[in-house]
Parts: C-alpha cells; sequence; structure tokens
C-alpha cells in the first residue's frame, strides 16, 4: 500500500509555478535569424538594444551641437579676404579653417565606431547564458514538482532535499550570471585543456571534499543559518579553486553549452541528495550533546516545509522571470555607459582642440587689426 | 569677392604643365567659382588613382543643378578682371566652370568602351532632396546609374555634418555651406581616408535611389 502525502510543500502555490514554468519555456531556445522570437527575453533585450542605440545617438547628436557651437569660426572668411592679412597669415588662417573642419569629422567618424561597437545584434543573440538559466530553471522546477508530489518519502525530507537542490543551484546560477556578464571580448570559447576524458573520479573527490569540509563546519557551529551560509562560501570557494581543473576534467561537453548545463543539473541533484542524506543520517545515529544538536538544529532548517515552499517561489520567480531581464538590462546598461564615457572624452578632446585653435585665432585676429 | 586674376591662378594652382597634381597645401575656397573648379579638379584627380572613385556628400547636389549655371555666370560677371594680361583676358572669356564640370562629369563617368575615363560617382544626398529629374545634368547620372558608374544615396534622416567630396588622396571639406567656403587637400590620404569612412558611414544610414 502506497502512503498518502499528509500534505505538499508548494501546496496553492503549484499553480504558480506551472504558470513560470510555461514562461520559460519560451526561453529555452534563441532565434539566430529573425527578430521575431518566442523567446520574450531575448525579443526584451534587443528592444532594449534598439533604443540604447537611439539613446548613445541622441546624446552624440547633443553633443554634435555642443561641437558646432564651439567650432563656429565663422569670421575666418572675413579675415582671409582682410586687406591687412599677410599671406602668412592668410595660410595660418586656413590651416585652422581646415583643422577646425578636420575635427568635425574625426568626431563623427569615432563616434560613429563607438556607436558601432555597441554590442551588435548578433553578440547579443549569442550570448545563450540566460537561455540555459531558462534550461536549468526549468529542469529544476520539475524536479521539485515531481520531488513534491512524491509521497512515498516523508514531506520533511522532501523539503530537505528541495532546499538543498535550490542553494546548491544559486550557485551554479551566479556562475551562469557572471559568465552572461562579461563582455564577449573577455570569455574564451574553448578551455585551455582539450585532451583526455572527463576524469568522473576526480569530480568525486572534488564534490566529496566539499561535502566533507560543510558537514565537518556544520557539527561545531551551533547556527543553522550559518552553516547555510558556509555551504555556499564553501562552495564558491572550491569553484574558485578547482574552476580550471573542473572546466578540464568537463572538456568533453564543451564548457557552457546546453551538454553541459544538463550533466552540472545532474550534478546538483546527486550532491543535495548525499548533503541531505548526510545530515539526515548524522541527525539520526550522533549521539546527544551539543554537536548533534547543531547538527539537529541544521536538519530542522532545511526540512522545514514553509521554508522549502517560500524559497521555492523566490528562486523561481526570480531565476524564471526577473533576474534574466533585470541582469540583461544590466548589461546593455554597462555598455551604454561605457560607451557615452568614451563619447564624452571624445568631445571633451574635440573641444579642447577647438579652444586651442580659438586662441590661435584671436592671436592671428589681434596681428591683423594692428597691421590696420 | 575673388578677382579674375586670382580664380585663374586658384584653376592653375593644382597642377604642373604635364597635368600632375602639386598642390601640397592646404587650399581654401570661398566662392562658388571655386568650388566648381575643384569638383572638376578633384575628377581629374580621382582618374589618376586606382579606385577612380569620387564621394560626393552634398545637400542638393547644387553645382550640378541648371540653377548653378546662371550664379555661376553672375559670379563671374561680378569678378574686377583688372590686372589681366591680353592672354588672361581671351582665357577669362572663354571660362565656363559649370559647362567644364558637366563636360567632365560626362566624360568621367562614361565607360571606358566608349572613350571615357570609366570613373565612379557615389553621391549621398540629404533627406527630402529637391528631384534631379528635371535638371540637365540627369541624363547623365541615368545613363551613369545604368552603366554602374553612378549610385546615388538619399539619408534616411537629416544629419548635421559639413558637406564634402572626396578621392583616395583628394578633397574638399565645406566649412560653410551658406558662404560655400571650403578648404582641402589634394595630397593627403590620411584625412581622406576619414572623410571616406564617413562617407561608408553615410551610405549606411542611406538607401539607395
Amino acid at each position: 500500500m502506497i502512503p498518502c502525502a499528509d500534505t505538499t510543500i508548494l501546496g496553492n502555490a503549484q499553480t504558480y509555478m506551472g504558470v513560470l514554468a510555461t514562461f520559460i519555456v519560451l526561453c529555452l531556445f534563441i532565434s539566430k535569424k529573425d527578430e521575431e522570437t518566442s523567446n520574450f527575453i531575448m525579443y526584451l533585450m534587443l528592444k532594449i538594444r534598439g533604443e540604447i542605440i537611439m539613446l548613445i545617438d541622441d546624446h552624440t547628436k547633443n553633443l554634435w551641437q555642443d561641437i558646432r557651437t564651439t567650432h563656429n569660426f565663422d569670421k575666418i572668411s572675413d579675415l582671409i579676404n582682410s586687406h591687412n592679412c599677410k599671406l602668412d597669415k592668410k595660410m595660418d588662417l586656413i590651416d585652422i579653417q581646415f583643422k577646425v573642419d578636420m575635427q568635425k569629422q574625426l568626431f563623427f567618424r569615432k563616434a560613429e565606431n563607438y556607436l558601432k561597437s555597441f554590442e551588435p545584434e548578433s553578440t547579443v543573440r549569442e550570448k545563450e547564458e540566460l537561455s540555459y538559466v531558462a534550461l536549468f530553471t526549468m529542469l529544476l522546477i520539475v524536479m521539485v514538482m515531481l520531488i513534491d508530489c512524491t509521497s512515498l518519502i516523508s514531506i520533511g525530507l522532501r523539503a530537505a532535499i528541495i532546499n538543498m537542490a535550490l542553494i546548491t543551484s544559486c550557485i551554479w546560477l551566479c556562475v551562469l550570471y557572471h559568465k552572461f556578464y562579461q563582455f564577449a571580448s573577455t570569455v574564451k570559447d574553448k578551455p585551455e585543456d582539450t585532451s583526455g576524458h572527463p576524469n568522473f573520479l576526480l569530480m568525486l573527490a572534488i564534490m566529496a571534499f566539499g561535502m566533507f569540509l560543510w558537514i565537518g563546519f556544520s557539527i561545531v557551529i551551533n547556527t543553522p543559518l550559518f552553516s547555510l551560509i558556509f555551504y555556499a562560501l564553501i562552495m564558491v570557494g572550491i569553484i574558485m579553486i578547482f574552476k580550471k581543473k573542473w572546466i578540464s576534467i568537463n572538456h568533453v561537453y564543451n564548457r557552457y553549452t546546453r551538454v553541459f548545463t544538463i550533466n552540472h543539473f545532474w550534478y546538483i541533484m546527486a550532491f543535495a541528495l548525499c548533503a541531505v542524506l548526510s545530515i539526515h543520517t548524522l541527525n539520526d545515529c550522533m549521539p546527544k550533546g551539543d554537536y548533534h544538536s547543531n547538527i539537529s538544529a541544521l536538519y530542522g532548517l532545511v526540512s522545514d516545509p514553509s521554508v522549502a515552499k517560500y524559497f521555492s517561489i523566490i528562486f523561481f520567480s526570480l531565476n524564471g522571470f526577473f533576474l534574466p531581464i533585470i541582469i540583461g538590462y544590466l548589461y546593455l546598461r554597462r555598455r551604454h555607459n561605457r560607451i557615452n564615457a568614451s563619447i564624452d572624452e571624445l568631445k571633451e578632446k574635440v573641444q579642447s582642440e577647438a579652444e586651442s585653435a580659438a586662441a590661435d585665432l584671436k592671436e592671428i585676429q589681434e596681428a591683423i587689426e594692428t597691421a590696420k | 569677392m575673388a578677382t579674375a586674376k586670382e580664380i585663374l591662378e586658384f584653376k592653375k594652382s593644382f597642377t604642373d604643365e604635364t597635368g600632375n597634381f602639386i598642390l601640397k597645401t592646404t587650399y581654401y575656397n570661398d566662392s562658388l567659382l571655386h568650388a566648381l573648379i575643384v569638383i572638376t579638379r578633384l575628377m581629374d584627380k580621382a582618374i589618376q588613382e586606382p579606385a577612380k572613385t569620387l564621394n560626393m556628400y552634398c545637400g542638393q547636389f547644387s553645382l550640378f543643378r541648371d540653377k548653378t549655371q546662371k550664379d555661376a555666370t553672375s559670379a563671374k560677371n561680378e569678378c574686377d578682371t583688372s590686372g589681366l594680361s591680353e592672354e588672361q583676358q581671351e582665357e577669362w572669356a572663354a571660362f565656363n566652370p559649370y559647362r567644364t564640370l558637366q563636360d567632365r562629369l560626362a566624360q568621367f563617368i562614361k565607360p571606358t568602351h566608349d572613350g571615357g575615363d570609366g570613373g565612379i560617382l557615389n553621391v549621398v544626398l540629404s533627406k527630402g532632396f529637391k528631384p534631379l529629374t528635371g535638371e540637365q545634368v540627369w541624363p547623365l547620372l541615368e545613363r551613369g546609374r545604368r552603366d554602374g558608374s553612378v549610385y546615388l544615396y538619399e539619408l534616411d534622416n537629416s544629419l548635421d555634418l559639413n558637406h564634402f567630396a572626396t578621392t583616395s588622396e583628394a578633397f574638399r571639406l565645406e566649412s560653410s555651406d551658406m558662404q560655400k567656403t571650403a578648404t582641402g587637400r589634394f595630397c593627403d590620404p590620411g584625412s581622406a581616408s576619414v572623410l571616406n569612412q564617413n562617407f561608408e558611414s553615410l551610405k549606411e544610414h542611406s538607401h539607395q535611389l
């Protein structure tokens, strides 16, 4: 006889999760050809990109008006045609006129180059990390819903698996967001080491090392929240220390692809399950005392169904909808600010040259007027 | 206002007797007559270069329009002709920069197999430019477009960039459209390259006619 569930973890949030999953499905793929894509996050990014280009264009036009004002050297014509203007002064005046006219052309040239360097549409489409986030979140949402309805195991254990999977996933998603946030020019296409096969033993050793460290800390730390913070810190530390090694032993998946993401989904699920089983076993088997109460408090926190429910709602809302949009926008905004700063710097340079030309012109004008 | 003598001297200042371009300094011009002379000389220069191309970014292509013929005649008549030698007086009488420019354009864009120079003329016109179809120059341009020697573009949006005409090495860069003042050089590939790159950008902001 199959035991009945006392209750579900997600409860009334299940419908919301289902709707979110429907949204996420739309973001799994990126169309490389036409702008009309069902991936609404990519579509939104392309629209934001178009609008930012218009903003840069407007900004350039405003600066252009300033430059036209500072580069207004209409009186040169009168001075050249003045009877008192000798040939050498005439040549100087012509040089000034030429310089200021060329500066305007150079400003246009460079501003156009900056504008063109703003994240071409193809580059935006090639940044697939957000679709990997969608894929990963999609897999996780299905897994969480599946775990939630598996009434064969107790609700506490289900909640603990969900919580640990979500915490570990946060770290993996941070890696993906970080990769997305990097500029295309700073990202390497291929891992350094491309020889050999994945070394599962080594991968297992790295994961076991992380687990061992965390459980060791958890036994001695008496605040369960700190244990979880340590869990995240240890994971981040391991990523930083073993990043190159990890990528090289996973190289056959050619890093940051869908295969790589799906594989990591299974690693994370396996890791979360191991972590939960470890603290669950320790909680049951350890002799009573301070260490047991530490582990017990930690297990009590991670196996709390309410924590799992609200953590799931927050996690999936953020990663299924809000963060991809916000981080996509911030990425384009960062590019926008950089280009605006470059154009401003260019304008300052052109303007200072105009000021120098104006000073030269004043000097020549005075010389001509003195000669009258 | 430049005198007739100055205009004739300006006309000759670009090349030596053998037709080689010798003008190394920056030139300046502030009249319609100067502009007509310079554009004619730019076509001469373009033909001596491997690309044989003249790129023009102009608002209305006004130098080639019928109205310019009248304006050029008035400008010529207003010039002070004192101090001209007999030879120069004859030269001045025969001086018709508008006709010379039209003839030069015809020769410039005519394919080499028809006895022409086989040059390429690219023109970017401002947004909403006055139609060229009724102008004398239109049949020439139309034939050039058919032969693949003339390409006309119209800007999609108005742009506040000074007009210019450039080959690979020589150019005329307008300072004021109203006063027809301009500077330029005939042997400055570096500056010409900036203008040619700007021309390519202008083409990207335009549609071909």
